[in-house]
């Protein structure tokens, strides 16, 4: 069984104009091997500028790496074809550049693309699969409202349903929960671990430290665009690997969700 | 969500008033010349289906019938140029002259203007004698492309466009095309013939022109149409930003490649053969879409509606109210844009502060 997602020495600098001449730029992405199945949910976690959006970007295809590469279900990614790379790899962004002026429907129809035709004029399939993902993502009460009229945490959920209705195998998911209340929250890592036990391999950026040791079945700690730790959640998730990251800012509950301990940021003093 | 005509019927509805403003326009003019059918029989003849009008009859028909295929091509050209650009700059206020296309342009031919009127070398004045009817023309287009190609490449930096960068080099571009332009002027001011000939092109005309003028303006009309099967759901996928596009399965690259490959064409070439006409493509693209909604793969085939019927329109009336004092369709369009695009601009204030 080919891995749902493999990649071997990434490397990526984003080119810095303030370097100084002959100096090389600091790597974003700093020489990451990663490998991962379907039926695993994934959550990359680290500090401010570790790497993690950047390797989203390069594991979905969207900038080439320095060195190193890529490969979806056994394909190098820069070599798909664009729709062929969308129907195999979705990206749930942060959020977007410019906020397209079109109602909900619309835009979550946009993650069709990849599967319409060459003029393709959306068919039957296209808009059960727009339905059933703005369901899926909560979305479907606001479908025919525009998305400036949205709230934060209400577009963060009709962009998981856009990727959703891409019906790609590979989910790549860039900090879904940051704008969502409490039970949103719930929601989404309940809708992203259903969607990984049936077969989708998922990667979740995260600051959320107790949702990742709540959901996911491995845990990547970047620093300085290198994995330092990749493992389970109850190994990885300890005062011994993430003090030397984080520093000393958590605070470790005790008991919590099955022997994992509960993370909370404590006053400073 | 305002409900809005479905497309077919709006289409229809353009096209036959398309048919009726260019019928109208046809028996149209300065010259005491009436009746469809005389026009009529006067085109049946150019095409070599009926004898000629006599006298001056048939080459009145026929100029008014340039006139009218020239006016149908620039409108339906500017339009699509500019809801192009707009949707590759993902940004509503672009337009082929905030790009530099039209002074581009207007430079380029006034430097036709001067070396046909005698001025520069011997060699140089020879050659554009010689082609002396496309010299202006090619001139203008060539002026036209070459300032798109530097604001583009100033206005983008690793290969990404960036917007508020390139509207504003745009600008300043602009402004040294119209030093340039101003300081040839009053170099020829004394040369009364020459100084009125870039005037008077600069005003924007649909008059006088030839079965060659048309056809350039087709042609290139033409070959962008094509690209618009190719490019429109890709442009509504650019909303979100480029790299949001790509995500989605856009071949971004190859999308932007044709988009302004094609606004370029048929911009460039509309102002060669019809000098400046300026807000067409940026109030033509904007009126259609608050009748049809965003999505160009309306937008971008109802420009080639709309353009035509907005500009030999608007002309069509001009004549009709102010027979004695009639206006280049430059003209017109400037008195109607102006005001029109300071409303644009008031409108969208938030979103330009958001820049």
């Amino acid at each position: 069984m080919v891995n749902a997602l493999e990649a071997q020495g990434l490397a990526f600098a984003w080119p810095d104009e303030s370097a100084p001449e002959g100096t090389a730029a600091r790597r974003a992405v700093d020489g990451i091997d990663l490998s991962l199945a379907h039926g695993e949910l994934a959550c990359v976690i680290g500090p401010n500028g570790a790497g993690k959006s950047t390797l989203l970007r390069l594991l979905a295809g969207l900038c080439a790496p320095d060195s190193g590469r890529v490969w979806i279900e056994g394909d190098e990614v820069m070599r798909l074809a664009p729709r062929e790379r969308a129907r195999r790899v979705a990206l749930v962004p942060q959020g977007l550049e410019t906020l397209p002026q079109v109602t909900v429907e619309t835009f979550t129809l946009g993650g069709r693309y990849g599967h319409l035709g060459r003029f393709g004029q959306a068919r039957h399939e296209d808009h059960a699969a727009v339905r059933s993902a703005l369901a899926e993502a909560d979305a479907a009460d606001f479908g025919k409202r525009l998305l400036a009229q949205l709230s934060g945490g209400q577009r963060q959920r009709v962009l998981l349903a856009r990727a959703l209705a891409q019906e790609a195998r590979v989910l790549l998911v860039d900090e879904p929960t940051n704008s969502l209340d409490p039970e949103h929250q719930l929601t989404v890592f309940d809708l992203l671990a259903r969607l990984c036990r049936e077969s989708r391999a998922g990667l979740v950026v995260t600051h959320d430290l107790n949702l990742a040791a709540q959901y996911a079945t491995r845990v990547l700690l970047l620093q300085a665009g290198r994995v330092v730790a990749d493992g389970a959640p109850e190994v990885v998730l300890t005062r011994e690997v993430l003090a030397p990251v984080y520093g000393d800012v958590l605070a470790f509950g005790e008991g919590g969700l099955g022997g994992i301990g509960r993370y909370v940021l404590p006053r400073r003093r | 969500m305002k409900r809005r005509l479905p497309l077919p019927l709006l289409a229809a509805g353009m096209g036959l008033a398309l048919v009726l403003v260019s019928l109208a326009s046809l028996r149209t003019g300065t010259s005491d010349l009436d009746g469809l059918g005389r026009s009529a029989r006067g085109v049946a003849a150019w095409l070599g289906l009926a004898s000629p009008l006599p006298g001056a009859e048939q080459t009145i028909v026929e100029l008014r019938l340039f006139r009218v295929l020239v006016g149908l091509g620039v409108g339906a050209a500017l339009s699509l140029s500019g809801a192009l650009l707009q949707g590759v700059f993902r940004n509503d206020l672009a337009s082929p002259s905030i790009l530099g296309i039209s002074s581009g342009a207007a430079l380029g031919a006034s430097m036709a203007i001067l070396v046909l009127g005698g001025y520069g070398p011997r060699v140089l004045t020879d050659a554009a004698a010689a082609y002396a009817p496309a010299a202006v023309s090619l001139s203008a287009f060539a002026g036209a492309t070459l300032v798109l190609i530097l604001v583009t490449l100033l206005g983008s930096s690793g290969g990404r466009v960036s917007v508020p960068t390139l509207l504003l080099v745009g600008i300043a571009l602009n402004a040294a095309c119209g030093g340039l332009l101003t300081a040839i002027q009053s170099f020829v001011l004394e040369d009364f013939e020459i100084a009125r000939a870039m005037m008077s092109w600069t005003f924007g005309t649909i008059d006088d022109r030839a079965a060659w003028h048309a056809g350039a303006v087709w042609a290139a009309l033409l070959v962008s149409a094509l690209v618009i099967p190719f490019v429109a759901l890709e442009l509504d996928l650019f909303a979100g930003g480029e790299e949001d596009a790509r995500a989605l399965g856009v071949h971004t690259q190859r999308t932007k490649l044709l988009a302004l490959g094609a606004a370029a064409l048929c911009a460039s070439v509309a102002v060669a053969v019809a000098g400046q006409i300026v807000f067409v493509g940026l109030l033509v693209p904007h009126i259609l879409r608050q009748i049809s909604g965003r999505s160009h793969r309306s937008l971008l085939p109802l420009c080639l509606l709309g353009g035509p019927l907005f500009l030999v329109g608007t002309d069509l009336v001009q004549r009709l109210a102010f027979a004695d004092a009639y206006l280049q369709p430059g003209v017109t369009m400037s008195l109607v844009g102006g005001p029109f695009f300071l409303y644009l601009l008031l409108r969208n204030r938030a979103q330009i502060q958001a820049w």
